[in-house]
């Protein structure tokens, strides 16, 4: 009789975030707050696509923003100019994400990392230029506009639109949170840290990176099409770096690779420049140095206060150990 | 001589201008316990990247249980029954000890991010095996307390057996170690040594690499000598130690290390 393994992580946690995510609506009560609370799901979808491509593979692609751009122009797009519905709008802009995802990913995935950084930016630069300057294709800086969701003939309101987004949110989480507790995470994390040793134990590296590049860009395409629906017109102000410069704090400040870092890191990545409008012209500066003092004392971001393990070595990190050294010699 | 597992032909790799592998022949029996030594910078640790795939051979050829592995990737040749561990530990830093052990059984699972969705209770029952089946393996090299500990956590002797555990999971029908008694105490070492001879009792073919003479001699049923990346002796280790070309190498080495 062997020794009885550790327990294994459960999805109570999820769960909680949900119930509490559909409490939300009966708590606020500004539609400017409800606005905020789906800001916050957006990039918290958004993040978890960056999460599981960078934070578990260890994979630095800078794409994001421009996929996000694809799905909210996308779905815009398909409505607007070939009137289609809804429905199908969602289902054929996330198709176009996964293929311009594949197409992108074949030759990248041969280039080591800086260059997948340098290329899949590049990506973002060329989406953004099109946005941008296309004027008759794109709607240039007016971008294009949406009719607001229906259902059964009615206009769905703030309440109904909120819980649209949280049900795109919850199933993001879900399958977030199932693969990385699953043999794929453990295959992700493997890559992340050693492909050698991953290749060498069975693990089919390449095409690994190249399914979660697509996923990742397929779940950065729902994000965009919440910002679409929720907005109600796109334009490219929302593929700038700010877009980039958003998902990577809320990745760092939640916690790079953790399973709750990128949910954490958009409440405050969101609520955090609210907090700080009183601070007026120096708000900017406030907010860096707040980030700053976060990193400092909470490397492992916010995660790592609520992940037991990852709490404890973050403590143990603190005091010289010897062990570690000798390991990685 | 019994049934072949392993066979390598003329194995030769290149890097630049260095040969460090050059046109190297030796097979290993089923339920053979073969040892891999020669001075540093011999090739050994090349021939582990040639066998498994790591690196692909210049010139040569790799034959596994009787297929030919020469232009198998890497990830293919793992699940066909060949394991082995690395000279530097290399276990995922992400990874609980018992998560590194599990992946160690990747293979197992049906390939592809649909397939686990889809997977069901199928594939929650192979999680469930696959924990059950790594905590044997820990067990087995004596860390099943440490199962759910972080690898930082771990001394290197420890590390070792862990990598050993890994290594072991799948069920391999080659085990191959590089150096794994370096950086072990005595105590370490002699436990090693105890876990490999029971190994080689259940009938596991191994191929060995290691420093310390005496212990590969005693743990292995034949010898296979490196020197500058060509065999210079291939034979049982009574004949290996007398071996004048065996121990002019060492010697050499010697030498070289006193002029530093
Ligand atoms: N990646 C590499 N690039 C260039 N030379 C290498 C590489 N790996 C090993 N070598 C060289 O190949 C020779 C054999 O190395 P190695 O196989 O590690 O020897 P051993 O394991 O027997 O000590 C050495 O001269 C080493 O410097
Ligand atoms: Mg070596």
């Amino acid at each position: 009789m062997t020794a009885n393994s550790p327990p294994r992580p459960t999805l109570a946690p999820v769960i909680f975030i949900l119930v509490l995510g559909a409490l939300l609506p009966f708590l606020l009560q500004s539609g400017f707050h409800m606005r905020l609370a789906m800001l916050i799901w957006i990039y918290a979808i958004l993040s978890m696509g960056f999460n599981l491509l960078y934070g578990y593979t260890g994979q630095i692609s800078l794409g994001q923003p421009a996929f996000y751009a694809i799905g909210a122009y996308g779905f815009a797009m398909l409505q607007v100019k070939l009137g289609w519905g809804p429905v199908p709008s969602f289902i054929g802009t996330l198709v176009v994400c996964a293929v311009v995802a594949v197409l992108i990913g074949l030759p990248l995935l041969r280039l080591r990392t800086h260059y997948l950084a340098m290329a899949t930016l590049a990506f973002m630069l060329i989406q953004h230029g099109i946005a941008n300057r296309w004027i008759g294709f794109t709607g240039g800086q007016s971008g294009i506009a949406i009719v607001p969701l229906q259902w059964g003939g009615e206009t769905i309101g703030r309440t109904g639109l909120y819980f649209v987004v949280l049900g795109m949110a919850a199933a993001v989480l879900l399958l977030h949170d199932f693969l990385v507790r699953s043999h794929v995470g453990r295959a992700m994390q493997a890559i992340r840290d050693d492909e050698t040793a991953a290749a060498a134990l069975g693990v089919h590296v390449v095409k690994y990176k190249l399914r979660i590049l697509v996923l990742s860009a397929v779940i950065a395409g729902v994000a965009g099409v919440c910002f679409t629906l929720t907005s109600l017109r796109v334009d490219p102000s929302l593929s700038e770096f700010h877009v980039l410069v958003s998902m990577l704090t809320i990745v760092v400040v939640g916690g790079l690779g953790t399973r709750f870092g990128p949910i954490l890191g958009s409440v405050v990545v969101v609520l955090l420049p609210q907090v700080l409008t009183g601070f007026g012209e120096l708000e900017t500066i406030v907010y860096g140095a707040f980030i700053l003092v976060f990193l400092l004392f909470l490397p492992h971001g916010l995660s790592s206060l609520i992940e037991r393990r990852d709490f404890l070595a973050a403590f143990k990190a603190r005091k010289p150990a010897g062990t570690g050294k000798e390991a990685a010699e | 001589m019994t049934e072949t597992i392993l066979k390598v032909e003329g194995a030769t790799r290149r890097f630049g201008g260095l040969v460090a592998v050059n046109a190297v022949s030796f097979e290993i029996g089923k339920g053979m316990a073969c040892g891999l030594i020669g001075p540093n910078g011999a090739g050994k640790s090349t021939m582990f990247d040639l066998i498994t795939g790591v690196r692909p051979v210049s010139a040569g050829d790799i034959w596994f249980k009787g297929q030919r592995m020469t232009n198998a990737p890497a990830h293919a040749r793992s699940p066909m029954g060949m394991a082995r561990t690395f000279q530097i530990v290399r276990l995922f830093r992400g990874l609980s000890v018992l998560e590194n052990v599990m992946l160690g059984l990747h293979p197992r699972f049906a390939d592809g991010i649909i397939r686990a969705l889809l997977g069901g209770k199928a594939r929650a029952a192979q999680e469930t095996a696959t924990r059950a089946r790594a905590m044997e393996m820990l067990d087995f090299v004596g860390l099943a307390d440490r199962a759910d500990a972080r690898i930082e956590e771990m001394t290197l002797g420890q590390l070792r057996l862990v990598d050993i555990a890994r290594a072991l999971a799948l069920g391999p029908d080659l085990l191959m170690l590089d150096e794994p008694a370096a950086g072990l105490n005595d105590a370490e070492t002699d436990n090693l040594g105890v876990m490999l001879e029971r190994l080689r009792k259940q009938g596991l073919s191994m191929l060995l690499v290691e420093h310390d003479v005496d212990f590969i001699m005693n743990a292995c049923d034949r010898i296979v000598v490196m020197d500058r990346g060509t065999k210079i002796a291939d034979d049982v280790p009574a004949r290996v130690r007398t071996d004048p070309k065996v121990i002019s190498a060492y010697i050499g080495q010697r030498a070289a290390h006193a002029a530093h």
